[in-house]
């Protein structure tokens, strides 16, 4: 078999995904194409999004066309380093199609993997991943997300590093009801899902509300940290839509609720209306919509950011990086200006709020160095 | 008698005010000054108040077609009862409503009622409300002789039976369903119906005022204190025809004439406090004329008020939709 | 998450219900069931147990078996719920509206606009509809167009056990009178279910299937015949829209117009009878608000104009079916 080619497969965005559509290939047969590159568009049952090309080289032949559904793994397009004959390509296509086993059986319902724990009092649902590697990754999302947001993030970096993506009390499968909110809480509650899970030092990467999250705990449990990777994070300025969160908040329709998840992307053609309808779903729980009221009251007062988390994050002892989308609608990208030259900052053009889910390998790469050095 | 001056004067004065209120409408509805159908209860007022003089605010009744005497008697207001038939704004339901369908919830009135027979199905609610709740309270159902024979009657007195609900049926039977007669529309007896089903039933004379709060008082004081349903068949009549307009050819001129005269329970009533020395005519009088005032107040007023307007037209269907 | 059947949705809703809210109480003929007997109480559990085990936890006094007597049922329900409970009154099959119509159209569904705007009626009727079940004339019929019709009460149709959860207690909840109805043959089918509480606002469809070639637009159990062609559409390489409507009144005008407007070319499956039915009414809004969309003739799948037959073979005929709804659909794709 020629070492030259390489299968480019249907991804695995998100851990309950079993087969994905392809709506648009962005690159054409012959065309180069670099790793990092948008070469289609993919849909889910949960998300529209564009897959990054896993590779250098060049786009030999294109398996699966515009409209075509196929299983997570299996071959939609050859890739070479250099030209190959056809009669190469085709026999490299049905090696794959006779090795490809789907793990995935279409027809039965989807392994439960979310696992439930009790910390302080608080029933905490939670993803993990492990592979016996020594580093731990935890993924905190922000405000009215959950683990799912962690889709193209979680299972990618799990190849090399022991992941736990956790839903925050009111927020996903965990807890609805809860009594205090503050940073400070929520930072002793990630101490304590790390002990009640055995994880004596980890890597946190979090999201906006998530982030300043994970600072907190940096700044308060420092030796449970080995390093930050924060995604627009809360806590560097005083401006955010405070609009956004009360919208958010009392979004009854999947109209209401679109127009303010728009605020999140630079390219709002992401949003399906299964991923509002996952939303709306955790908003209809009873007392959900009370208890991101409580954390509202935790992030926003008067209209302006309530909580200062500068001098916490500056004189963090671990590595830290950080990721903005430049276009970032909720929280001004600017808000990077006032960090130290120790933290590495990486600001993402043509990117909204949502750097993790628009712009995976740059957050995912932004991780890893981050972890690795 | 039980009775002290002040109750006496106040069911003189319900009488009055709804003699004045129906007799008023009467003429305005002749002279083509009111919409609608009206249906009046002239010569049925003892009922009405002797009733509802064992009721509290928080009772509850269910009127029928013929209602405006219950909702006085149950204490709605007659200004917006009035502005109601004409129709206007500051009616009692908006405008929205009219004579069949006038309701105060805050009075305890759940509503007359443009269906023969509407009203005691949901009486039975208001008393499993009650007996939920325990609050011990009653609710009254009136109908009349031509809804004793709707299948809603005999499943609403077997209900309150089996869950011994606190429910009064009042059978208000003045002899006629719309033009027919109840000797030929209804089988067997009235009475015989509400014992079939296990009710405390009783008779009443519906031109005697203390007849009737008398009976009223024995089954709504039961009912307060658990002891389940009764039915009430009063006996009275009605001086107007079936509604207005109706030339009541189907009743002779001497029938007319005795109902006037010798079965009118305001006449009956004030014989008898007169000659028991309970109260003074002039102190009757007084009342009479009071009523005339208000009533002639109310038309006066009606006639003036504002009709609803088109943003009138779409509100108040849900509370939220 | 939990999986569980509708019926159990629909059971767990009351459950959660009732233990929140005191003034809730279930009203109808054997919704416990054994009432007056020396045999098992709780026997029944309604006619087909969706109400069983609710006895245990609330006693005769808030689950109260009736006589047969659908009148006073919903007579009942709506003075409760005029005047302080919060009522859920089963009306055994839809069928038996026949005896009791008067309650809902002229009595609870008016209260609040005849009153002028004063009534609050937070009134629930639980009702099963629908056929497949053999069940002949007079316990198959739908007849959910017929409480449509009438302004003042909402109608709600889950298709499927998170909405019949959802929808159940928001329709508790809704300080209106709602008609909640349950297709038979949904009780066994199962989904996912969480095991909080929540609510589904009414006028607020969903759609189950996203595609480019064709709309189908169905309520209740017609939406699992409508995925189900979808799905067959799509290994042929044809994707189409599902939209369940979930509630008919109100109805989300908005979503159907975006779901017709999606593909131009437009099925819709409705298992009432064919005349002034829910096809129909959606049909004529397309036709009005959203022609020039339109790349086909409206196409509906309705039974005939005939009451629902009992031998099994010309009930079959008669039901829309997955079959009849693929051929509709490829007439016009």
């Amino acid at each position: 078999m020629s070492t030259n080619l390489v299968a480019i497969t249907m991804p695995k965005w998100g851990l309950s995904m079993k087969e994905g559509s392809i709506l648009k290939w962005i690159k054409s047969n012959g065309d180069n194409i670099s790793k990092g590159d948008m070469i289609l568009e993919i849909e889910t049952e949960k998300v529209v999004n564009e897959m990054e090309s896993p590779e250098d080289g060049k786009i030999l032949k294109i398996c699966a066309n515009e409209g075509d559904t196929v299983p997570v793994g299996s071959i939609i397009a050859v890739c070479g380093k250099q030209d190959a004959s056809n009669e190469e390509i085709d026999a490299f296509i049905e090696e794959f199609n006779s090795n490809f086993k789907s793990e995935i059986n279409l027809e039965e319902g989807e392994e439960d993997l979310n696992e439930k724990i009790k910390v302080s009092d608080l029933e905490i649902n939670f993803i993990k991943n492990i592979n016996s590697n020594n580093e731990n990754i935890l993924f905190i999302h922000g405000f009215g997300g959950d683990l799912n947001n962690w889709m193209f993030n979680q299972n990618e970096l799990s190849e090399k590093f022991n992941t736990y993506a956790i839903d925050l009390p009111g927020h996903g499968m965990s807890e609805k009801n809860i009594h205090s909110s503050t940073l400070d809480d929520l930072a002793n509650l990630i101490s304590s899902f790390c002990i009640a899970t055995d994880i004596n030092s980890v890597n946190l990467v979090g999201h906006s509300f998530g982030a300043g999250i994970s600072i907190k705990t940096a700044s308060l449990y420092p030796d449970l940290i080995n390093s930050l990777t924060l995604i627009s994070p809360i806590g560097l300025g005083k401006e955010i839509d405070s609009a956004y969160l009360e919208n958010f908040i009392n979004a009854e329709s999947r109209r209401d609720l679109k127009k303010e998840i728009e605020k999140l992307y630079f390219n709002s053609d992401i949003i399906t209306r299964d991923m509002l309808n996952e939303v709306l779903k955790s908003l209809r729980i009873d007392n959900v919509q009370s208890t991101l009221s409580k954390i509202q009251n935790e992030i926003i007062i008067n209209g302006e950011q309530k909580n200062n988390l500068i001098d916490e994050i500056n004189s963090a002892k671990v590595p830290v990086c950080v990721v903005w989308g430049k276009e970032d609608q909720i929280i001004p990208s600017n808000h990077h200006e006032v960090l130290n030259d120790r933290i590495k900052i990486i600001i993402e053009k043509d990117c909204g709020h949502m750097a993790h889910i628009e712009k995976p390998s740059v957050v995912n790469d932004a991780i890893n160095s981050t972890i690795v050095g | 008698m039980q009775l002290n001056r002040e109750e006496l004067l106040k069911a003189y004065e319900g009488m009055c005010l709804i003699r004045e209120f129906d007799d008023a409408v009467h003429y305005e509805f002749a002279a083509d000054a009111m919409p609608g159908f009206v249906h009046l209860y002239v010569g049925e007022e003892a009922s009405a108040m002797g009733i509802c003089m064992n009721l509290n605010e928080k009772d509850t009744i269910a009127s029928t077609h013929r209602g405006h005497g219950h909702c006085i008697a149950k204490g709605c207001d007659v200004n917006d009862m009035m502005k109601e038939l004409y129709g206007k704004k500051d009616g009692i339901c908006g405008g929205k409503g009219g004579s069949m369908h006038i309701a105060d919830l805050s009075k305890g009135m759940l509503g007359a009622n443009g269906i023969v027979g509407g009203g005691p199905p949901i009486v039975l609610g208001a008393a499993l409300t009650y007996k939920t709740k325990k609050t011990n309270n009653v609710s009254v159902g009136f109908f009349g002789d031509g809804a004793s024979n709707q299948g809603s009657i005999s499943e609403s007195m077997n209900m309150a039976s089996v869950l011994k609900l606190p429910a009064i049926f009042v059978c208000e039977d003045n002899g006629y369903a719309e033009s027919t007669a109840r000797e030929y529309a209804v089988g067997g007896k009235i009475l015989d119906r509400g014992k079939a089903f296990g009710l405390d039933s009783h008779e009443v004379d519906g031109d005697n005022f203390f007849e009737v709060y008398e009976a009223a008082k024995h089954v709504i004081d039961n009912a307060r204190n658990g002891k389940g349903p009764a039915l009430l068949h009063i006996k009275t009549s009605k001086v107007y025809g079936h509604f207005e307009g109706d030339a009541i050819s189907y009743r002779t001129k001497e029938e007319n004439e005795r109902i006037k005269n010798d079965e009118d329970p305001l006449k009956i009533f004030k014989k008898k406090v007169i000659e028991a020395g309970l109260l003074e005519l002039t102190q009757l009088e007084n009342i009479e004329n009071e009523s005339k005032a208000k009533i002639k107040k109310a038309i006066q007023e009606s006639k003036e008020a504002e009709f609803p307007n088109a943003n009138d037209l779409l509100t108040d269907v849900y509370i939220k939709y | 998450m939990p999986i569980k059947t509708y019926r159990e949705a629909i059971n767990e809703a009351l459950l959660q219900e009732m233990k929140k809210d005191e003034n809730v109480v279930v009203i109808g003929e054997d919704v416990a069931g054994g009432a007056g007997t020396n045999g098992e109480q709780d026997a029944w559990g309604g006619v087909l147990g969706v109400t069983k085990g609710l006895l245990k936890h609330f006693g005769r006094e808030r689950i109260i078996d009736t006589p047969i007597t659908e009148t006073a049922i919903m007579g009942m329900a709506s003075g409760a719920a005029l005047t302080g409970l919060r009522p859920v009154a089963e009306l055994m099959f839809v069928d038996f509206m026949g005896v009791c119509f008067d309650q809902i159209l002229n009595q609870t569904a008016k209260f609040r606009y005849m009153f002028g705007g004063k009534a609050v009626t937070p009134l629930t009727i639980r009702t099963m509809y629908g056929g497949g079940l053999r069940a002949a004339s007079q316990h198959s019929q739908c007849l959910y167009p017929m409480f449509t019709h009438v302004p003042g009460i909402k109608v709600v149709l889950p298709s499927n056990p998170y909405d019949a959860k959802g929808l159940l207690i928001q329709s508790i909840r809704d300080n209106d009178p709602v008609i909640f109805m349950e297709h038979k043959n949904l009780y066994d089918t199962s989904g996912d279910v969480p095991d909080e509480s929540y609510s589904i606002p009414f006028g607020e469809a969903n759609f189950t299937r996203e595609g480019k070639d064709l709309t189908f637009i169905a309520m209740g159990q017609t939406v699992e015949i409508c995925n189900n062609v979808a799905d067959t559409l799509k290994k042929e390489g044809k994707t189409c829209t599902v939209l369940d409507l979930r509630t008919l009144s109100p109805l989300d005008e908005d979503s159907i117009l975006e779901a017709a407007e999606e593909t131009g070319k437009i099925v819709i499956v409705d298992e009432s009878y064919p005349r002034c039915n829910v096809a129909t009414d959606i049909s004529a809004l397309i036709c009005q608000k959203s022609f020039d969309s339109l790349k086909a003739g409206i196409k509906m799948v309705t039974p005939p104009h005939t009451p629902v037959p009992f031998s099994p073979p010309l009930e079959d005929l008669y039901l829309p079916s997955e079959e009849k709804v693929l051929n509709v659909a490829k007439e016009i794709l």
